[in-house]
């Protein structure tokens, strides 16, 4: 996890205490929570986290309303949490294999090279992931290892415009992700 | 109050000049050509710029970042093969539809076949159809055992299609399809919509969209429009000069003077210039060629008692006589 656990949030909580009261809400719901987290990853301490990043979640929703079903609410962003959280560690673990392959070991990564990597890397893969598996191929092979058309289309077994295809709809569709809103 | 957003086609334009410019092949005309693009528009230049940024985002990486990619993509592509319910649900979250119509757009800038302005070609297809492309359209063809399938994403095609009842002949365009088993007609597809003309036979017209209206079957004459899921019947027009246009003939017939020049305008690299509003009112008939569209214009001017002239750049305008 990196290691902001939202350090304005006091600050914010006065303007936002007129239509979700965060202390009240976590007062009557933090325990339940906490437990419906540990139930979710067996590990208290992780739990603990995870229910602190939610409600430095609710304190940041941009557009606060008042919360009908507090428990389901707070079980959603919960949920997307913990699912952030799962990928993070995932692109966590991989890295730090491949850096030990690459390094001989990985003990002289810092902490904060670590979490940077893994920030950087989870961005880049949340634009990748849900491409098609040969525009997503084709893109890397341009972008990321520097082939030339020619030398992708002979790689992928498509014509060069093909390729060209594959790579524009890779861009279309990482804009489309990123400036969705 | 929102900031003016790039249009879909402005996004769909800068994924192309994104790739086309990639690597370093690309000739330095094609860096002008997309500089001369950006300089058309504000929302251009941010569309590539933001386009750009992605790659700068990538740059930072290095071979481990590279590898950890790799295998991050390996593992998630194995599980979501078991987990298929969550790729679905980030899929609808990213707006499916609208990446669709993304993947329409970005197609048609890299077509199996396309015509350049003014330019009108037949194509020759493996099963005896013929396909004949107007100017400035582009399209890609498939054929599978079931389906012959034509994707076209701009312009205008007239279809002959050579029978086949186990394979039938569609044209598909982000509109909507338009299906034949042995027929003639012709597709069209231009501003937001496809306009469908059936010359022989019948053809099954099947717009598309998240709720689409029913199916239809147009018989020779028919004409209808498909957009945004509906489909609007056009009236009836002779069957026999529908397609005038894959002879090489732009036929009129009492039709204001400014829609025919529009329709000329589609062939020529350099438009004719008129006053759409000065020449309200005026109407022509008759038979102009669209392989020598100088020509043609020169006919309407004839026809119509219009004065044409040519401007200081050497363009030709057209107007009321003094």
């Amino acid at each position: 996890m990196a290691g902001s656990r939202c350090g304005q949030g006091v600050a914010i909580v006065s303007g936002v205490a007129a239509t979700v009261d965060v202390g009240r809400l976590y007062a009557s719901h933090g325990n339940w929570l906490t437990s419906w987290l540990r139930r979710h990853t067996r590990c208290a301490h992780r739990a603990a986290d995870l229910a602190q990043d939610t409600f430095c979640r609710v304190l940041e929703a941009k557009n606060p309303a008042p919360i009908h079903e507090p428990r389901s609410y707070l079980s959603t962003l919960a949920r997307r949490i913990l699912i952030d959280d799962i990928r993070r560690r995932e692109i966590e673990r991989a890295y730090l294999t491949v850096a030990a392959a690459h390094l001989g070991d990985a003990d002289h990564l810092t902490p904060e090279r670590i979490a940077e990597a893994t920030q950087l890397l989870d961005a880049i893969l949340h634009l990748l992931e849900q491409l098609p598996r040969k525009a997503r191929q084709a893109f890397t092979l341009i972008r990321f290892d520097g082939l030339r058309y020619a030398e992708a289309a002979l790689r992928l077994g498509v014509s060069e415009r093909m390729v060209k295809r594959y790579v524009a709809q890779a861009y279309a569709h990482c804009y489309t992700l990123a400036h969705a809103d | 109050m929102s900031a003016p957003r790039p249009t879909p086609e402005m996004i769909a334009q800068a994924a192309h000049w994104a790739a086309q410019l990639a690597t370093d092949e690309a000739p330095q005309s094609d860096h002008d050509a997309c500089e001369a693009w950006c300089r058309l528009n504000p929302l251009h230049r941010l569309a590539l710029q933001r386009m750009r940024a992605f790659d700068t985002q990538f740059s930072h990486t290095d071979a481990i970042d590279r590898e950890t990619i790799e295998t991050v993509l390996d593992q998630r592509s194995r599980t979501s093969r078991r987990l298929g319910g969550l790729a679905l649900a980030l899929a609808l979250l990213a707006g499916g539809g609208w990446l669709a119509a993304q993947s329409w757009m970005v197609r048609g800038w890299f077509p199996d076949d396309r015509t350049a302005r003014g330019e009108q070609r037949t194509l020759a297809l493996a099963d005896g159809s013929r396909l004949t492309l107007d100017t400035d359209a582009a399209l890609d063809i498939r054929r599978t055992d079931r389906q012959r399938t034509v994707s076209l994403f701009r312009g205008q095609i007239l279809v002959k299609v050579a029978r086949d009842k186990d394979r039938p002949f569609v044209v598909e365009t982000s509109d909507g399809t338009a299906t034949a088993h042995g027929t003639a007609f012709v597709v069209s597809r231009e501003a937001e919509a496809t306009t469908v003309t059936v010359i022989e036979s019948r053809v099954r017209v099947c717009p598309a969209g998240s709720a689409p209206a029913p199916c239809a079957d147009l018989l020779p004459g028919d004409r209808a429009r498909m957009a945004h899921g509906a489909l609007t019947p056009l009236g009836r027009v002779d069957p026999a000069t529908a397609a005038g246009w894959a002879e090489g003939w732009l036929a009129a017939d009492d039709q204001p003077v400014a829609q025919v020049l529009d329709a000329l305008n589609r062939y020529r690299r350099q438009p004719v210039r008129f006053d759409a509003a000065a020449l309200s009112g005026i109407r022509v008939s008759g038979s102009f060629p669209l392989t020598d569209t100088d020509r043609a214009v020169d006919g309407l001017a004839r026809s119509t008692g219009l004065r044409l002239s040519r401007e200081g750049d050497g363009r030709l305008r057209i107007g009321a006589a003094p």
